[in-house]
């Protein structure tokens, strides 16, 4: 499948290039490379998201031969996998810009040319300066505030009611992660890509697993891959839960969040009961997972996990009928389908604003692949709309438990996976959205370049579009809606 | 909006029973190794070196751990020859500068109440989560007579988690600063303890005690709720913590 795909892209910029663009990949599992020329690269990229459909997730820099050299990672649309567009010095010692084709990468760039000290050819326009508005002042907030707010500073600007610029500084929570993990062996950075976000620690754990697997070659055990799936809807679950009653604790409704909370922390415990963690920490492995779960204490997990769901269910039933909550969140914070494709969002925010990304369904890895999976999808991207999203998301999670817990194969839960050097890149919806994490590794198994594009990192573009218009004091009501994590996007 | 009262008292009581009785329920803590005398000098050994974070130390036949550094990565759970694990979660001690300097008791007045201020040097946000669990309904810290304050100007208490970011420094000193004395820091997690797996980045400053004067320090990746109450009762002096002497 991987080279019908790579023949097709062939096809296409050969129609428009000849041979002048090189298509090619290192080895079987790797992932698929273009390499133009630099003067093409801008007219490649617009054709590949123009008439392929690609869509920029991140970019990764490495060093080959001294000169940095930029991968951009392009997602394809409907089941076709990840490819990289190569990026090199241009004879006058610049980088093209692709973000003037690609706005999503703008941000990357930015944080590219600061870090890695490169060059790019074009100048972007100025960072989005303050409005200019008689009487407005700039509203700072953080890094400390609130009661167990991640650190992060805001700044509205505002005349005292709409807030007219919204800007957001992650730079507080610094631990680069990515430069810790070289030199680590996989299994030691295994321990540090769970520990970018320890709530959706599941999931970065498996992304980080399946990128160092494809180094490998190898296949997960299909049971290990099951119950793979088993664990990360657990962790959705929870997450979900938890991000509906911080949305509740900032709407004020009080008895509301209580009984999420009563929820977040049974799924919590339900968690730990099953594998030790209450956050899951130390499960996942690379090559499988680390605690096999025997198929009666899944079906018991799966009746605790439907009397919860009950109890969801008439939670969301009873926040329908408060006209108090709805009112709060209908019409906030919009965020329009165009702007979150333009943004390339992903997750749940995403998804509220019509625009449907879900890995499981576009990219289906592992046990993925094995059911049709629909996304849920709610069109008005207001703060209601993801409010709605998650709930749905909720009953999907349980569909998909009930489904696996019913089908476990058996077998063993782990493989052993070959040492190698290579490349590769895992990917995994994570609760907040796709979370991807490229993985370089020498032969003895060590880390040589580690990178990851978290959904957070990409959400955190809706901040602004979601503030900038509406009512100052809807930022906390937003911000809770949006979900967004600090310590995966500035880690 | 009467619904949701009757919603609310048809829930009834959540609370945990902790610290009148011990709370029973499974998966509410996530455990500890303990040290142990294994028998043979190479199962020692061969625990120990599966620590990513080199918590415990084999000396002969027997390992012991260092609390601060586990990450709950449960390797030495899961292999061959394993250690003892703590299901429990009374985890909590005061620190030897804090038992030695009469100065930094916080008093009698301060032992029915603590208002604390919560700041995140860079934490993973497990931690933040399991503090925000303490304000929900299973562990209601405020039956208690602990409440979390959104200002530093009415805090007695500092609670810090996150392997202290230097970018973070500042914030976290100015917080520790604008607060009335006599005040009490407590390291929360294996990261404000000993800077945990972010031990060797560039970019933190490692274990909290590096940039505040600690008083309590309580053990995990993350401590469960329970354990943070058991460390707010040693704070508060309502309880004598663990013993490191």
């Amino acid at each position: 499948m991987i080279a019908a795909r790579k023949e097709d892209l062939r096809n296409t910029l050969g129609r428009y290039w000849g041979n002048r663009v090189a298509v090619y990949s290192d080895s079987a599992s790797s992932p698929t490379v273009v390499q133009p020329p630099c003067e093409l690269l801008r007219v490649v990229a617009e054709c590949l998201a123009s008439e392929c459909g690609y869509q920029f997730s991140m970019i990764v820099s490495e060093r080959r031969r001294g000169a940095p050299l930029l991968h951009y990672v392009l997602e394809g649309a409907e089941e076709e996998g990840f490819i990289l567009l190569d990026s090199m010095r241009g004879e006058n010692g610049d980088y093209t810009r692709l973000s003037l084709v690609m706005p999503a990468a703008e941000a990357y760039e930015r944080a590219i040319e600061r870090d890695v000290g490169i060059r790019f050819e074009s100048l972007l326009q100025a960072e989005r300066a303050p409005a200019e508005e008689r009487g407005s002042f700039i509203m700072p907030i953080g890094p400390v505030y609130s009661g167990t707010a991640e650190s992060a500073l805001f700044e509205l600007q505002t005349c005292g009611e709409n807030v007219l610029r919204a800007s957001h500084t992650l730079e507080y929570k610094h631990r680069s992660i990515e430069s810790l993990a070289r030199g680590r062996t996989t299994h030691d950075a295994l321990l540090l890509a769970e520990r970018c976000n320890g709530r959706s620690a599941f999931a970065h754990g498996w992304a980080f697993a399946r990128a160092v697997e494809a180094i490998g070659g190898s296949r997960t055990p299909e049971r290990g891959e099951a119950l793979r799936a088993f664990f990360a809807e657990i962790e959705r679950y929870r997450s979900h839960v938890a991000t509906i009653r911080e949305v509740c604790e900032s709407t004020g409704l009080i008895v509301a969040a209580s009984q999420a909370s009563i929820l977040e922390e049974e799924l919590l415990r339900l968690s730990g009961a099953l594998c030790g963690h209450r956050y899951l920490f130390g499960v996942v492995a690379i090559g499988g997972i680390t605690c096999d779960v025997d198929d009666s204490r899944c079906s018991d997990v799966v009746e605790r996990l439907r009397g919860i769901h009950t109890r969801l269910r008439r939670l969301g039933s009873a926040l329908r009928f408060d006209g108090t909550f709805f009112d709060r969140l209908e019409n906030i914070g919009v965020i329009s389908a165009a702007d979150a494709r333009k943004y390339a969002l992903v997750g749940p925010v995403a998804r509220a604003s019509g625009w449907s990304r879900d890995a499981r369904a576009r990219q289906p890895y592992e046990h993925y692949r094995r059911f049709m999976l629909t996304p849920v999808e709610e069109s008005e991207g207001d703060g209601a709309a993801r409010v709605r999203v998650l709930f749905r998301e909720c009953a999907e999670s349980l569909r998909i438990l009930r489904q696996v817990s019913t089908s476990l194969p058996h077998g063993p839960v782990r493989a052993d996976v070959p040492a190698r050097a290579g490349c590769g890149l895992g990917w995994v919806e994570a609760p907040r959205g796709i979370t991807l994490h490229w993985v370089r590794c020498d032969e003895g198994g060590r880390v040589v370049h580690y990178q990851m594009a978290t959904p957070s990192l990409r959400n955190w573009y809706g901040f602004h579009l979601a503030m900038e218009g509406f009512s100052f004091q809807d930022f906390p009501i937003t911000l809770a809606t949006l979900g967004l994590c600090v310590a995966e996007s500035d880690r | 909006m009467s619904d949701w009262v009757l919603r609310g008292l048809a829930t009834g009581v959540k609370s945990s029973a902790y610290p009148k009785r011990a709370e029973s329920a499974e998966g509410v803590s996530p455990g500890l190794p303990e040290g142990a005398d294994l028998g043979s000098l190479s199962s020692a050994s061969g625990v120990s070196r599966l620590c990513p974070t080199q918590a415990l130390h084999a000396s002969g036949t027997v390992v012991a751990v260092d609390r601060g550094a586990c990450v709950n990565c449960y390797r030495c759970a899961r292999a061959p020859v394993t250690l003892p694990w703590n299901r429990g979660y009374e985890w909590a001690s005061l620190t030897d500068e804090a038992v030695d300097d009469a100065s930094r008791r916080l008093g009698r007045a301060f032992g029915h109440s603590l208002h604390v201020r919560v700041v995140d040097a860079g934490d993973c946000s497990a931690c933040l989560s399991e503090i925000a669990q303490l304000t929900g309904p299973y562990y209601s810290l405020h039956r208690l007579g602990f409440f979390i304050t959104p200002t530093p100007r009415e805090a007695d208490a500092l609670i810090v988690v996150g392997p202290g970011t230097q970018r973070m420094r500042e914030a976290l000193l100015a917080t520790y600063e604008a607060m009335p004395s006599p005040k009490r820091v407590i390291a929360v997690g294996a990261c404000a303890l000993s800077g945990g797996i972010f031990a060797e980045s560039e970019t933190v400053e490692g274990a909290t005690a590096n940039m505040l004067p600690v008083d309590v320090i309580v053990p995990g990746c993350p401590p469960p709720p329970l354990a943070i109450i058991h460390a707010l009762l040693v704070a508060a002096e309502r309880t004598a913590g663990v013993s490191t002497r």
